[in-house]
């Protein structure tokens, strides 16, 4: 199939960055650690890739950061995943690479608590600086037991 | 020496349709810098969505945009769809087209409409608006409703469309073809509209892929990208449509690009209205259930982009639905589009994008440490201040005031 040749093509290179977890139609998730990503994200912007957005989850073992690359020419989503941990939030920011970026970064960085190493301008991007305002909204409040 | 001088516009402006705050940093009449600061247009989407059903979630996303009322569900029924690998029939995927298309037209006269009213073109405004109307009709004779349709549910839609509705709806095509190149004449042809547009507000092509700005603003830079080609949904494969993509970047081209792609909208809703007279069949495919696992759904719309991530579980409520509209990528490109202009043309810049901040501040929901919800009924607080006031000045002296 066409685009199970291009799928190849463009993830060749990443061989041994990257750990595939999903492929469907027209959407691939593959696992990236998290000094790897810039790199990553650079060789995925530079093929002439689009990043949508990014998202974030909570899981039980940690934030889960999900990078959207749409292909614009084939109609595929390629998506590198980083996990981690909870009580060390960090990852290296690609908006350096990436204006597009800034802003999402921000946001995840205001709502999740997760830090962006060396991003460009590190503030809060829609929450305003209020004492009553409770800190990482979207986190997931857990009882004690769990 | 000119110094620097910082000049605030908003959070409330009269020249802005909702609050955002711009610090335009001057120097004389030259923009040097522009910050954007956002916040004002919070409802707690993302996260009122993981407390409601799959079937309630459409309905909660479809008001996050008054405007574009249907690309919100249709990316999400989209999303949704690919988490459960749902096949639609072919009526619901015309039907659903149809939808779209008559949005694009009305949602960009509306910014036809504002575009002129800020370069003080008011004939134009007038115009657009007028124009706007009976499409608006023609939607409500549709779907019920000249905004929130309420078209969409997972497998297909909720409503059929009516064959009877074929000579309304060919009139009002007719007519707003007709007009449509009027307009495009007068506004593409007319000198002073020239003189004010042409060079102003510049996105070039490498900004526009650094930013990696959508929809219109991305295609009047030159950058080729459509859902509608590069990922066809709905009916998209199976009409013929071209997409409209000019290289300048500046306002002109982005007023340029919306007025061909109404034409083009135009020729896609008669495509569907005459193709739909022939198609018979189910309007949606029973869903039982969404699986565990993930999902992209995303549609082109008005704006741009719109991006919809869904996760489920397996139960009946996403446990993370990440939106993304198109003004979120689109309203970055400022810092890099005003800078070296005139303070006179940065208004219009900033209109060009066709910004929509409710879609993109959608997120939060606050809590304070107790666990209550802050301002989340800003009725009663209006009340308690009300009361408040009572008892501080007593009720007459309260009405003499008001």
């Amino acid at each position: 199939m066409a685009s199970e040749e291009h799928e190849n093509d463009v993830l060749n290179e990443l061989k041994e960055k990257i750990k595939m977890l999903l492929s469907k139609k027209k959407r691939v998730y593959f696992k990236v650690e998290s000094e790897n990503i810039v790199e990553v994200a650079k060789y995925l912007f530079e093929k002439g890739l689009r990043l949508s957005t990014i998202s974030a989850l909570e899981n039980y073992e940690g934030f889960e950061l999900i990078y959207h690359f749409s292909d614009d020419k084939s109609g595929m989503y390629y998506c590198p995943k980083v996990f981690i941990p909870l009580d060390d939030p960090k990852v290296p920011s690609i908006a350096n690479n990436i204006a597009g970026a800034k802003w999402i970064e921000r946001e995840i960085g205001e709502l999740f608590g997760v830090v962006f190493v060396k991003h460009p301008e590190p503030k809060p991007l829609l929450l305003e600086d209020n004492p009553k305002i409770p800190k990482n909204p979207l986190r997931v409040k857990r009882r004690e037991h769990e | 020496m000119s110094e620097d001088f910082n000049l605030p516009v908003g959070p409330f402006h009269p020249l802005l349709e909702e609050a955002e705050y711009f610090k335009i940093t001057l120097d004389g009449e030259k923009v040097k810098e522009i910050e954007m600061e956002t916040g004002w247009m919070h409802r707690a989407i993302e996260k009122l969505s993981e407390s409601n059903t799959f079937d309630q979630t459409i309905f909660l996303v479809e008001r996050i945009c008054g405007i574009c009322s249907a690309s919100h569900p249709f990316a999400c029924v989209n999303a949704l769809e690919d988490i459960g690998n749902v096949e639609i029939p072919l009526r619901a995927r015309y039907i659903r087209s149809l939808i779209g298309e008559m949005e694009r037209i009305h949602s960009h006269l509306l910014w036809l409409g504002l575009a002129g009213h800020f370069i003080g073109y008011d004939t134009l405004w007038m115009w657009a608006w007028k124009y706007r109307e009976p499409i608006l009709e023609v939607i409500e004779l549709i779907t019920g409703n000249r905004n929130h349709y309420g078209v969409f549910r997972i497998g297909g839609v909720r409503k059929d469309y009516d064959i009877s509705l074929n000579t309304r709806v060919n009139e009002v095509m007719d007519m707003l073809e007709k007009k449509l190149s009027m307009v495009a004449k007068a506004a593409m042809d007319d000198p002073v509209l020239k003189s004010r547009l042409c060079g102003v507000g510049i996105l070039t092509k490498e900004d526009a892929i650094n930013y990696c700005a959508t929809g219109p603003t991305a295609r009047a830079s030159g950058v080729a990208i459509d859902v509608r080609k590069d990922e066809p949904y709905a009916a998209y494969d199976l009409l013929d449509f071209d997409i409209i993509v000019r290289e300048e970047g500046d306002v002109f081209a982005k007023t340029v690009v919306r007025i061909l792609e109404m034409l083009e909208s135009i020729k896609m809703v008669r495509q569907i209205i005459e193709r739909l007279r022939k198609i018979s069949g189910p309007i949606y495919n029973d869903v039982a259930e969404i699986p565990a696992g993930e999902g992209i759904g995303r549609h082109e719309a008005p704006r741009g982009e719109v991006f919809h991530y869904i996760r489920s579980d397996g139960s009946n409520r996403p446990i993370r639905h990440k939106i993304r509209a198109p003004s979120y990528v689109n309203i970055p490109t400022y810092e890099v589009s005003c800078p070296g202009m005139n303070l006179s043309d940065v208004m219009i810049t900033l209109a060009s994008v066709d910004p929509c901040y409710c879609c993109t501040e959608r997120s939060v929901k606050l809590f304070d440490s107790k666990g209550t919800e802050i301002a989340q009924n800003l009725l009663e607080l209006s009340q308690r201040k009300t009361d408040r006031l009572i008892d501080e000045l007593g009720e007459s002296e309260l009405w003499k005031l008001l």
